[in-house]
């Protein structure tokens, strides 16, 4: 009887068996040392300068550029004609009959600019804007013309008819671009005057006379705006400017360095004079200042507060190219400026206070002084710096956002048990620097530094002729391990500090063939398992 | 109460002996032919290269102790480590019918097999990291592993001419449940002195079935298989020699069209993430993806294809002596196919108390390791009988210097 029951244990102890036998196998942990390349790059200057300000000579030397326009006076600035508004009323005096087509009103009239020293007598008209308003208060329609007898457009007098229904207004809007003014008024011997006409009838159009009543009105409004001239002449006037220029410069900003001694430059500020006018210019101050240190300097130059008189442009009278301009130079150097000091505080902005006076001899031309739209009395700085520089103990610093995304499980950082980030420079730049990371809290709080102690990159030595033959290898060793990567969540910022100094006495040569080949090898030592 | 110490002792001894040798047993059941069911079950697991102290910490413990690492790499061979596993429960049975010379086979069994050769290189690599191979090129070419898992159901015939005769086949269908095969032909890494640079060389081929289909018995290949052997006895010295032939597994599996292949041959130097422009590292980083010609070159080459893997069977031969009492000896070998195995031969002496018990000793040399001690007894009863062989004692014995422990039990009743 007990038989039967021992192929059910089999079957129970098949069944357990079978369950029993899967396990999942869970390895240990052991502790690996790996080399691993994580980034690697090339740093050169010239990545740190707007492409257009900066580039590599023949000799691939590296040279900064900026071309800034200190000041432009153009024609708005010097003899602008102002907004004018004519406003004119008729009144009719008595009881009259009147038929249509004959004029009851007409009124011839000058009017004369207020430009001060200036007196035009001729101008063209690039850009204007003519806005007439019209009011009749009689039963009939009446026929207005209003005409500018100062402006021609080939030989055609600017004239306007407008028909303004009984009891109504009108408003029209015209422009006068390319028109010709004649400036000198009625009888040719004025300036600043322009001449109009308006009259008015009952229209042409209508079969009966029209009974004027006493009291009877007319309005007429017209305003002229914008006047932008193509072209002006006449005496300009004896009139004296002072500018306070403030131009912002943007060239140095991605260069974080606090100060480099520069020891070449060529620099120069052009005058250039587009108006058909003499000038005397005074540059009574020129500095350069960064807003971020509050540094700044004052150049010292032969110009700085000595009159500097610039004869007028000369007419050729061609549309196309209607000005030679004259232009007058003014160059700096080390030897006669010390506009190195100017460019060595990594300036964010030039200031400049200029006296500009116009016609200076006075109305030498009888009249004939002259001035193009777009040709302007100018001061261009154009700067070239050859990267020639001698710096020692020079500070660099750049601060940049950071955020470090802590360790998850399952990430591969978490296992790391110590190691170092390994940055492999190899420096062909004959500068060496002394670097450090600093990591900053959000209230810019120092929290540790990524290196023990700042660390030195060797910089590539010169041979005589100025040239890196060989890099220099400098291996940062960055410690890393789970205590700084809780310091890493707790930055915000990141802060780079260099101490820079130039190779040997001299200056040396930064090239654009040249760099700082820079590779990041992580070596740790890891956990297989968290 | 003996019954239920020995289905406790089989899971017990399921759960932590090994077989070295294949777990499946000849079909006779003795002299005369009869009706029974069987439980055999085993695991075998086997190295003369690792170590069970090694193995042993690196499967149980949490952490691998340095000085078990360095003394495992030390007794490595430089260009081959194999190490086997087997794995295998069956449920067998046999119906005389009619009580005569004819006996009708079943079984049904569970099976895992794999084996790894691992290049001493590629075990450095792998334990202590590329660091120590900074400067050098370490070429850890032919790295290759199988792993199988399979379900058989089997139907066989057993003809017994002669009480001391027997002739038996089966054929069996064979369920594919799991199966990974990897080989490395050429494959090598080049640290830089500073690290600063990786080059690696790979050229070899991985299928692996269908990863989204796991767990027991899960349908991923179809295949059959052959088991067929024999029995006889002959006189000689005085006494019954028994002498055992069996070949098993012979067939093939066809892992199905989900099987993932990969062939790569790829050579890639990988310098790091390339920051072209240092002012905005943060943003390169991020849109690096960090993918590289040796991804894109496996993934160009990943295709799902059907794949035949002959499965790794065995033929073995024994010669063992019987006696009523007293000294036995005797001795066999097996050799094995598409298993990394080298041929293992045994001798066999023991001791039989009487018709019913006997143990042996066997020495063996060969398969996944080198020598090889085991003990097996025997138990037989007229309608019970059990094995219980433990092998590998040298690896038990010697836990620094051999790897492995195998145990085979068999449970049979005889109706």
């Amino acid at each position: 009887m007990k038989r039967p029951i021992l192929p059910i244990y089999f079957g129970i102890a098949f069944f357990l068996l079978f369950t029993s036998c899967r396990r999942d196998i869970d390895l240990a942990n052991w502790d690996v040392d790996a080399l691993v390349p994580v980034a690697h790059g090339t740093i050169n200057f010239a990545d740190f300068a707007p492409e257009e300000n900066v580039y590599g000579d023949g000799e691939s030397l590296l040279h900064l550029t900026a071309a800034e326009t200190l000041i432009s006076l153009g024609l708005d600035t010097l003899i602008g004609i102002p907004d004018y508004s004519i406003d004119t009323g008729f009144v009719v005096p008595i009881s009259i009959n009147f038929p249509p087509g004959v004029p009851f009103f007409y009124q011839l009239e000058e009017t004369k600019f207020d430009l001060k020293d200036v007196e035009l007598t001729r101008a063209l008209i690039r850009e204007s804007r003519i806005t007439i308003f019209l009011e009749n208060t009689i039963d009939k329609p009446v026929l207005f013309e209003y005409g500018i007898y100062s402006a021609t457009l080939d030989g055609d007098t600017f004239l306007v008819q407008a028909r303004v229904e009984a009891n109504d207004t009108l408003s029209r809007s015209f422009t006068l671009d390319g028109y010709e003014l004649d400036l000198r008024g009625e009888e040719g011997t004025d300036f600043n005057t322009i001449v109009t006409f308006l009259q008015a009838m009952i229209h042409p159009d209508e079969t009966q006379n029209h009974q004027f009543t006493a009291g009877d009105e007319f309005n007429i409004k017209n305003t002229v705006k914008g006047v932008v001239p193509e072209f002006v002449t006449g005496y300009f006037g004896n009139q004296s400017v002072l500018f306070e220029e403030d131009e912002a410069l943007d060239v140095f900003a991605q260069f974080p360095y606090q100060s480099v001694n520069i020891t070449d430059f060529d620099v120069t500020l052009t005058i250039d004079n587009g108006i058909g006018a003499d000038l005397k210019l005074n540059i009574q101050e020129l500095r350069s200042e960064n807003t971020v240190t509050g540094a700044n300097a004052a150049l010292n130059h032969e110009v700085i507060n000595n009159n500097q008189l610039y004869p007028r442009a000369i007419n050729l009278y061609d549309l196309t190219d209607p000005v030679k301009h004259i232009q007058k130079k003014l160059t700096f150097s080390d030897e006669n400026s010390n506009l190195d000091e100017l460019l060595e505080l990594r300036p964010d902005r030039f200031l400049a206070n200029l006296d500009i006076e116009v016609n200076p001899l006075g109305d030498i031309s009888l009249g004939n002084d002259f001035a193009y739209y777009g040709h302007n009395i100018s001061a261009f700085m154009q700067m070239d710096v050859p990267l020639v520089v001698s710096a020692k103990g020079v500070v660099l610093n750049d601060t940049s956002d950071f955020q470090f995304i802590a360790p998850q499980p399952n990430n591969p950082l978490d296992r790391i048990n110590y190691g170092s980030l390994n940055l492999i420079l190899e420096n062909r730049y004959p500068i060496d620097a002394e670097i450090q990371v600093y990591l900053l809290d959000t209230f810019n709080n120092l929290l540790d530094s990524l290196l023990e102690s700042p660390a030195l990159v060797l910089g590539a030595e010169e041979n005589n002729l100025g040239i890196v033959e060989f890099a220099e290898q400098s291996i940062v060793e960055i410690p890393i391990g789970p205590a700084l990567f809780d310091q890493l969540e707790l930055t915000n910022y990141l802060k780079i500090s260099a101490v820079l100094n130039t190779v040997g006495v001299d200056s040396v040569h930064l090239r654009n063939n040249s760099g700082i080949e820079y590779k990041l090898v992580a070596d740790i030592n890891a956990r297989t398992k968290k | 109460m003996r019954l239920a110490f020995l289905i406790s002792l089989v899971q017990i001894v399921g759960l932590q002996i090994h077989a070295q040798k294949p777990v499946s047993q000849n079909w006779w059941k003795g002299s005369e032919a009869t009706s029974f069911v069987s439980l055999n079950a085993g695991l075998n697991a086997n190295s003369a290269d690792f170590s069970n102290r090694f193995l042993s910490e690196l499967i149980f413990s949490d952490q691998l102790s340095q000085e078990v690492l360095n003394d495992e790499l030390k007794g490595l061979s430089q260009t081959e480590n194999v190490m086997g596993l087997d794995y295998e429960l069956a449920l067998q049975g046999g119906w005389n019918i009619k009580s005569g010379a004819h006996t009708l086979l079943f079984k049904a069994a569970d099976v895992a097999h794999v084996n790894a050769s691992v290049p001493k290189n590629a075990a450095r690599l792998i334990l202590t990291g590329n660091k120590s191979f900074a400067g050098d090129t370490l070429d850890f070419s032919g790295l290759n592993g199988l792993g199988m898992r399979f379900q058989q159901l089997a139907v066989g015939w057993q003809f017994q001419p002669t009480p001391s005769t027997a002739f038996f086949a089966l054929i069996c269908f064979v369920n594919g449940e799991q199966y990974a095969d990897a080989k490395v032909d050429r494959s090598w890494l080049y640290t830089s002195v500073l690290g600063d640079t990786l080059s690696t060389s790979l050229k070899g081929g991985l299928f692996i079935s269908d990863t989204g289909n796991v767990g027991f018995a899960t349908h991923n290949g179809a295949g059959a298989s052959l088991d067929f052997g024999f029995h006889t006895e002959f006189q000689g010295e005085g006494s019954i020699w028994q002498f055992d032939f069996a070949v098993n597994n012979l067939g093939l599996v066809q892992w199905n069209k989900k099987t993932i292949g990969y062939n790569f041959d790829t050579n890639y130097t990988w310098t790091g993430i390339e920051i072209p422009d240092i002012t905005n590292i943060n943003e390169q980083f991020a849109d690096n993806v960090l993918t590289d010609s040796l991804g894109g070159g496996v993934n160009e080459n990943i295709r799902k294809q059907t794949r035949n893997e002959w499965l790794p069977g065995y033929v073995a031969a024994e010669l063992l002596q019987r006696r009523d009492a007293g000294f036995e000896t005797g001795g066999g070998w097996v050799l094995r196919w598409n298993a990394n195995f080298d041929p293992y031969v045994y001798l066999k002496n023991g001791y039989r108390f009487n018709e019913h018990i006997a143990t042996h000793l066997s020495v063996g040399y060969g398969g996944y390791g080198t020598v090889q001690v085991g003990l097996s007894g025997i138990f037989e009863w007229s309608h019970f009988m059990a094995k219980a062989e433990v092998r590998n004692i040298e690896a038990l014995a010697l836990p620094g210097r051999f790897a492995g422990g195998s145990g085979i039990i068999n449970l049979s009743y005889m109706f």
